[in-house]
């Protein structure tokens, strides 16, 4: 190459052609697009262009996304500083993303690489030539999500003429030339299942029944060759089938059902009669929740941050509620008063509500914790949190009211910020006093022998139960705990210890000398003489 | 105290006995059939024992309660359930309980055959505790024998 004064510029052509068919479609070949490059390359040969051997071709990509192989290849280039100039045909060519396109300029610049089209001039340098880039991309983009909007406004209208848009085929239907056709044995089944429902009505019940009859849930072979389904019906399958409105012969579009072009399975009358079976059931479900629970459970905390859980005693068949803190049981650092009686708090915040919304007639005296549904409504719309403190509870709203209908109102017309009440609680009893003076108990160290005890534990229980007679001999005593005769009828001398001994041994109290190894030896018959061999008093 | 270390009782003749002469003491004197399988030594124990408990005394009626308690939850081996604030709670005559109930100090002094209290004495401590509360009370846990360093009162967790 000569030394020419002109830089020699590598230009590499890109050129891509998605698989929708455009108004000049001869012309957006590949071919023919790489054509005209080559020739606009050429005619700006006395520039010092130059066009590079690597070809980039993407076919049938679309130019909504940057993941296409060739590009993917020519950015590499760019970035590895291989290329001074590309050119395309068209820019759409490149991308039809504005937020991809502003992404491309941004790389090429910072690599000094220039972008021309053919069709189009105009020059990236230029801030003319930016701005007509930017109005060309936008109508690029525009056309794009149009032909989206077309697709699904045409899936829409498909809908809600009541075809078959596919998916996984129902149980009950076949499809044929994409239409559903009822398939008449599946069909039986469905109907089955839904009348069986009705017989045991519960879901649960139904699926244990179907999976005993081998009843099994729609085969399907996909085309990688998996095969799914086949199995017994789970819960929520079973949900869907009997909620499933294709078998009422209709096509839900987005929560809107319309008459289908197939045929029903199902009669309108037994659809009805499992549709208010369902709704009964979930209605029972979820009263039993919000009237089982705690009426602060998950509101209530101690004043350490640390939630209270609801739990309760029972004393003669009376069950007394607590709010404990969750630091009392899984450990960590407890509130002031980490427990209180749920009654009590309960009663406080109910009546501060009431108090506040002008209810009176909401408290009366009722069980523990069977608070109305109307209450219970009130405390979760309007308490933030409750937060239990040593004598006093502080008692945080949303920040909403109720106005005087009880309906819920923004509470921005009276003030935004979340409101705080302090309730004055009555203090918990300081800790009675409780304490034991045993005699001389001294400053002795006290130390459990814990083989001491058990010995002598051993030694009275089965002196006791040979003369009741429920042990024979000390030969069944050794066998069944797998010592020695002549050790069982060492050890069951430990039962006439002196009793200031055993007193001594179970208070820990003994001196460390006397061991059961030490007792095994001989116990003197002289309860005196005792206490000198082990060294009492 | 009584004096437990000079008595009268002779223990030293039972050294010399057979053990079928034992084996007809101690029917004689604890009223009831040895245990066929007992060797001269325990049947020489016990009747030296029985002898000497009823001449000093043997355990006081409130503490052999609590000692077969106690050693039920050792034979089951239970040793969490056996701190040693339950050792050292055992009534062993002579110790004192103090409780406060509403404001009022109650003492109680354990003797051998019940609880004192109020110059009366009292067979268990729940009868004591009924007396001053009005309402049955588990007499070992009103007096704070069974409280257990750090341990929870028991409580049910809501399922």
């Amino acid at each position: 190459m000569t030394a020419n004064e002109r830089k020699i510029l590598r230009c590499a052509v890109y050129t891509r052609k998605s698989s929708e068919h455009g108004l000049e479609q001869d012309f957006n070949s590949l071919d023919a697009q790489r054509e005209a490059a080559e020739a606009y390359v050429k005619s700006q040969a006395h520039e010092g262009w130059r066009l590079i051997k690597t070809h980039y071709d993407d076919g049938g990509l679309s130019g909504g996304t940057l993941e296409r192989p060739a590009l993917q290849a020519l950015l590499t280039d760019i970035r590895g500083r291989k290329i001074d100039v590309v050119v395309v045909y068209k820019v759409d060519r490149l991308t039809r993303s504005l937020a991809d396109f502003a992404k491309l300029v941004e790389l090429f610049e910072a690599h000094g690489v220039s972008f021309v089209s053919v069709t189009q001039q105009f020059n990236t340098t230029t801030s003319m030539g930016r701005l007509t880039l930017n109005v060309l991309l936008s109508f690029a983009q525009f056309e794009r999500e149009i032909a989206g909007e077309r697709i699904r406004d045409k899936f829409a209208a498909s809908r809600r003429k009541g075809m078959w848009m596919g998916g996984t085929i129902p149980l009950g239907y076949d499809v044929h030339d994409r239409k559903l056709i009822v398939n008449k044995g599946e069909a039986e089944t469905v109907k089955f299942i839904f009348e069986r429902y009705l017989v045991l009505g519960c879901v649960s019940r139904l699926r244990v029944d179907l999976d005993q009859k081998g009843i099994r849930s729609k085969q399907r072979i996909l085309t990688s060759g998996c095969v799914l389904g086949g199995r017994s019906f789970e819960r929520g399958a079973l949900y869907h089938l009997l909620r499933n409105r294709i078998y009422r012969g209709e096509v839900v579009h987005k929560g809107i059902a319309y008459p289908g072009e197939h045929e029903p399975i199902v009669s309108e009358e037994l659809w009805n009669a499992v549709r208010v079976r369902l709704s009964d059931n979930l209605t029972r479900r979820r009263q039993a929740r919000v009237e089982g629970g705690a009426l602060l459970q998950g509101l209530i905390f101690d004043d350490r941050s640390n939630r209270m859980s609801p739990t309760y005693t029972m004393r003669r068949k009376n069950r007394y509620r607590y709010y404990i803190s969750q630091a009392c049981l899984r450990g960590g650092e407890v509130g002031s008063r980490p427990r209180i009686s749920a009654d009590d708090v309960e009663r406080l915040v109910v009546e501060e509500l009431c108090r506040q919304q002008n209810r009176v007639d909401q408290i009366t005296d009722m069980a523990s914790g069977a608070w109305s549904i109307d209450i219970r409504e009130l405390v979760r719309t309007l308490v933030d949190r409750v937060v239990v403190h040593h004598d006093w509870i502080e008692l945080t709203l949303k920040g909403k009211d109720l106005n005087h209908a009880g309906e819920l109102v923004d509470g921005d017309t009276q003030s935004e910020a979340l409101k705080s009440f302090k309730l004055s609680l009555a203090p918990c009893h300081p800790r009675a006093r409780k304490e034991i003076f045993a005699p001389d108990s001294g400053a002795r160290p006290r130390r459990i022998d814990h083989e001491l005890l058990l010995a002598l534990a051993r030694a009275r229980s089965w002196m006791c139960m040979l003369r009741q007679g429920e042990i024979i001999d000390t030969a069944e005593i050794a066998r069944r705990h797998g010592l020695s005769e002549p050790h069982v009828r060492r050890l069951l001398r430990f039962t006439y210890l002196a009793p200031d001994i055993v007193e001594a041994i179970v208070e820990g109290r003994q001196p460390r000398t006397l061991t059961v190894k030490l007792l095994l030896q001989g116990i003197p018959l002289d309860w005196s003489d005792q206490r000198a061999a082990f060294g009492l008093r | 105290m009584n004096d437990r270390g000079r008595d009268e009782v002779d223990t030293h003749d039972l050294n010399r006995l057979s053990r079928d002469e034992l084996r007809a003491l101690w029917a004689k004197e604890l009223g009831e059939q040895p245990p066929a399988t007992l060797g001269r030594d325990v049947l020489a124990l016990g009747i030296s024992y029985t002898r000497q408990e009823r001449h000093q005394g043997g355990f006081s009626k409130p503490f052999a309660r609590e000692l077969d308690r106690l050693l039920d939850q050792v034979l089951r081996g239970d040793r969490t359930e056996m701190p040693t604030a339950l050792t050292t709670a055992l009534p062993r005559r002579g110790t004192i309980l103090v409780r406060e109930w509403q404001g009022t100090t109650h003492h109680v002094t354990v003797a051998d055959d019940g609880f004192l209290w109020n110059g009366r004495t009292y067979r268990s401590l729940s009868s004591i505790a009924r007396a001053i509360t009005g309402t049955n009370w588990n007499g070992p846990r009103f007096f704070g024998m069974r409280e257990m360093n750090g341990k929870m009162p028991e409580t049910r967790r809501d399922s």
